[in-house]
């Protein structure tokens, strides 16, 4: 008995297995093949690796104790740009592999795999452009698995490089040695790139006539700047066009656009099909008194937000900053404004709203250029802060949704009263928005959410909703390869009149 | 119907002749249309009465005729005045946008932004803490100086609803001409600057009721500053820009900072530019 329990033990250790593995999340583009492919061989197992549409798909084969100590060094291990949000294996007979291999991608499956925005150069790329013997000395485009270009260059999923706009550009001898060695950091850095191979620099006069190459552009261009003229500056990703044709639900949330009732949108959910569109839901519209000026001054979205709650008791609220910051005879001209409909707009704006919490946990009273206000409060957020949300309420109608923020404010008051930090008020309110857009998504019940609009380029409010719709099952589409701000929006016009032209025809 | 430095009576006397004084036209007569809302005190009648008739001497002219209608209560607006009137033209001038020249100076006949931000302040208890007067004028005797004085006057717009920014904008569009200002130039009392910086209006946008532009050959623009300064009505008139030919239909405006960007009119009230 003894002796038939250790044979089958043995047997167990001895017999090998093959393990499949499909890891999703923010998998492509930050060198998480060449990490496999180094752990798999660290760990004398055989298979392949390779990006899915879902993410990154592995085989390996082995031992089971192996197998099973190669699943637990992956989360503790992983590259420091990645980040896993699921990860399934199922076990299956062997087949026989030798080696250990990254495989060419796979085309198949629903697009979920996350892309990481473009990452800023690392340190060790910085330190080889700026080092003289380097082959890339003063190559404004280097950049490895851990830093460079990712969405802005990306035209399909999976990241492989005959999907980039850097398809283009055929590898150098050298280069192309290091993107095929396991053991360099460039080991598959898809924009892989030297002055010998890769995009250059070009400075362009007004008729489109190269003025300078390479580096000689980039100090011309600081030269034209200097000399107080303007450089429109194209980057490497180039636009192409968004295919959405099926209904969706389309989040704009933007800093200020008119809408079709003569108050000033940028809060807005709309239901999109082939027909047209309408609004499914939007902000409870407040004033923002002196129109651009209220733009300019965030105080004054600030005071007019608060106006919305407290009325005129308001003028006794000098605790809160943005009242504080204005002298009594000011205070009383902008309420009498509110109150009377002066030059006050009503604004069903996200971006706003950024602002207005801005201000009130004292941030930013009055800004030098669009959006500064709402950039600030995202930068001084601490992601690892909480996953608290604020209140907000949903009140119907007609035919829409209207999303109560004053609980929210409310909230956040007393938030500040009791002295919780702002780093964490400041996550909280993102956690809120971006909550706000799932609690919507499920009411509005369609499967595709298009994310657009300048407050898309805050980059933890659109991580956090892309995950949480994801969870929640929803086909997602948001900017890749299109600026969410004015860029975007330009874009949709014009695709809007070529499709109003094509209509006619 | 009133506001600090004027009221509906001198308003409706000024606007015609200014629009008389606009053609280089002397106004000689006008006439007066009232439409009255039935129950409207006859006090207020008579004070509107009284300074209209303040305003026709102060403007050199004569009400000659007039009619009165009573409407039932609730169907007028207090009172209406509608007036309408006759100016002679004496010298050979052709005042009308084509007759502007590239290289004319655009002179501004003094601050602007008070009639709009008296009304505002006025109508709306805005609560500001000094008080904001009209500039509501005639400016026919402006403008008859200029052209006694041999001016060669090529074209003249009063500034009303919409502010000088619309007015030049409508000019430069007639008279497919550039028009290149520079913001600085244009004199805007302290207080008015104070009230559109916190109501959000940019100076150029609010009306006025006694302010004008004139297009004048550039060679005369000195002598015009001298003659407007020695008037009560011109003393802070300034030069605030010139007729070019490169961007025809454009107006361009300057800022203090060296910015320069393009004056576009707005309609109705003051909206936001955004986007």
């Amino acid at each position: 008995m003894r002796e038939q329990v250790r044979n089958m033990s043995a047997e167990v250790i001895e017999t090998p297995k093959r393990m499949r593995i499909v890891i999703r999340g923010a998998v492509q583009g930050v060198g998480f093949r060449p990490f496999i492919y180094r752990l798999a061989n660290d760990l004398r197992l055989s298979g392949w690796v390779k990006n899915s549409s879902n993410g990154v798909a592995i085989e390996i084969e082995g031992e089971k104790e192996r197998l099973e100590r190669f699943l637990l060094r992956i989360e503790p291990e992983k590259p420091p740009r990645s980040s896993i949000q699921g990860l399934e294996y199922s076990y299956l007979d062997p087949v026989g592999y030798t080696a250990f291999e990254i495989l060419a991608s796979d085309q198949s499956g629903a697009k979920m795999a996350l892309v990481l925005p473009d990452i800023a150069t690392c340190p060790d790329c910085l330190t080889e452009i700026f080092d003289p013997d380097n082959r890339r000395y003063l190559y404004p485009f280097t950049n490895c698995t851990n830093c460079g270009p990712r969405y802005t260059i990306i035209t399909a999923l999976p990241y492989d490089r005959p999907d980039t706009t850097m398809s283009g550009f055929t590898m150098c001898k050298k280069c192309r040695a290091e993107y095929d060695n396991p053991d360099n950091r460039r080991f598959h850095a898809q924009p892989n790139a030297c002055p010998d191979c890769g995009p250059h620099l070009e400075l362009w006069d007004a008729e489109g006539k190269i003025i300078s190459k390479h580096h000689e552009a980039l100090l011309g261009a600081v030269d034209v700047i200097c000399g107080g003229r303007i450089v429109a500056v194209k980057g490497i990703g180039g636009f192409h066009l968004n295919e959405l044709s099926s209904p969706l639900l389309g989040v704009a949330w933007d800093g200020a656009g008119y809408g079709l009732d003569g108050t000033i949108w940028g809060g807005e959910f709309f239901r999109v099909t082939e027909g047209g569109f309408e609004r499914a839901a939007y902000f409870r519209p407040f004033r923002l008194p002196g129109g651009e000026k209220a733009i300019k001054e965030p105080r004054r979205a600030a005071l007019a937000a608060l106006y919305e709650i407290f009325g005129d008791s308001l003028l006794d609220r000098r605790d809160i900053e943005p009242i504080d910051s204005f002298s009594g005879a000011e205070l009383k001209v902008l309420i009498n404004m509110l109150e009377k409909s002066i030059n006050s707009p009503y604004t069903t704006s996200a971006g706003r709203l950024f602002d207005v919490v801005s201000s009130i946990i004292g941030i930013r009273q009055a800004t030098h250029f669009e959006g500064q206000a709402a950039m600030e409060l995202e930068f001084l957020l601490d992601p690892n802060q909480t996953t608290e949300l604020y209140r907000f309420e949903f009140e119907k109608a007609e035919s829409a949704i209207i999303v109560d923020w004053r609980p929210m404010i409310l909230d956040l008051l007393d938030d500040l009263k009791s002295g919780v930090p702002v780093a964490r008020i400041s996550a909280k309110f993102h956690n809120t928005m971006s909550e706000i857009i799932v609690a919507i998504a499920q009411l509005a019940n369609e499967k595709k959410v298009a994310l657009s609009g300048g407050c898309f380029q805050n980059k933890y409010l659109t991580e956090r909703t892309i995950v949480h719709l994801i969870k929640a099952g929803f086909q997602l589409y948001w900017h890749q390869r299109i600026p969410p701000n004015d860029g975007g929006i330009s874009l949709g016009q014009a695709v809007a009149v070529i499709d109003l032209k094509n209509r006619a025809r | 119907l009133r506001e600090p430095g004027s009221d509906i009576g001198e308003l409706a006397i000024n606007g015609t002749v200014n629009d008389l004084a606009m053609c280089g036209a002397r106004p000689l007569y006008l006439s007066a249309a009232f439409i009255l809302e039935e129950g409207l005190p006859m006090e207020i009648l008579w004070r509107v009465i009284q300074s209209m008739q303040d305003a026709a001497r102060k403007a050199n002219i004569q009400l000659v005729t007039g009619d009165t209608k009573v409407v039932d209560k609730g169907k007028g607006d207090g009172i209406f005045i509608n007036t309408a009137g006759i100016g002679i033209i004496e010298y050979n001038l052709n005042i009308n946008p084509l007759s502007i020249r590239i290289g004319d100076a655009v002179i501004l006949s003094g601050d602007i932004g008070r009639h709009g931000i008296a009304i505002i302040a006025a109508r709306e208890g805005l609560g500001f803490e000094t008080t904001i007067e009209s500039d509501c004028a005639p400016l026919a005797g402006l403008v008859m100086e200029l052209i006694r004085s041999g001016i060669e006057i090529h074209c003249l717009r009063d500034l009303t609803r919409g502010g000088l920014a619309s007015a030049l904008v409508e000019i430069a569009e007639t008279a497919k001409v550039g028009i290149e200002i520079d913001e600085k130039s244009i004199p805007v009392r302290e207080d008015v600057r104070g009230a559109c910086e916190i109501l959000g209006f940019d100076p150029i946008y609010v009306a006025n009721e006694g302010r004008m532009a004139a297009f004048v050959n550039s060679s005369d623009a000195g002598r015009a500053l001298e003659i407007l300064h020695l008037t009560p009505l011109g003393q802070g008139a300034t030069v605030i820009g010139k007729v070019e030919s490169k961007q025809p239909g454009i107006v361009t405006i300057k800022s203090p900072i060296g910015v320069i960007r393009i004056m576009d009119m707005i309609s109705g009230e003051q909206l936001p530019r955004i986007c």
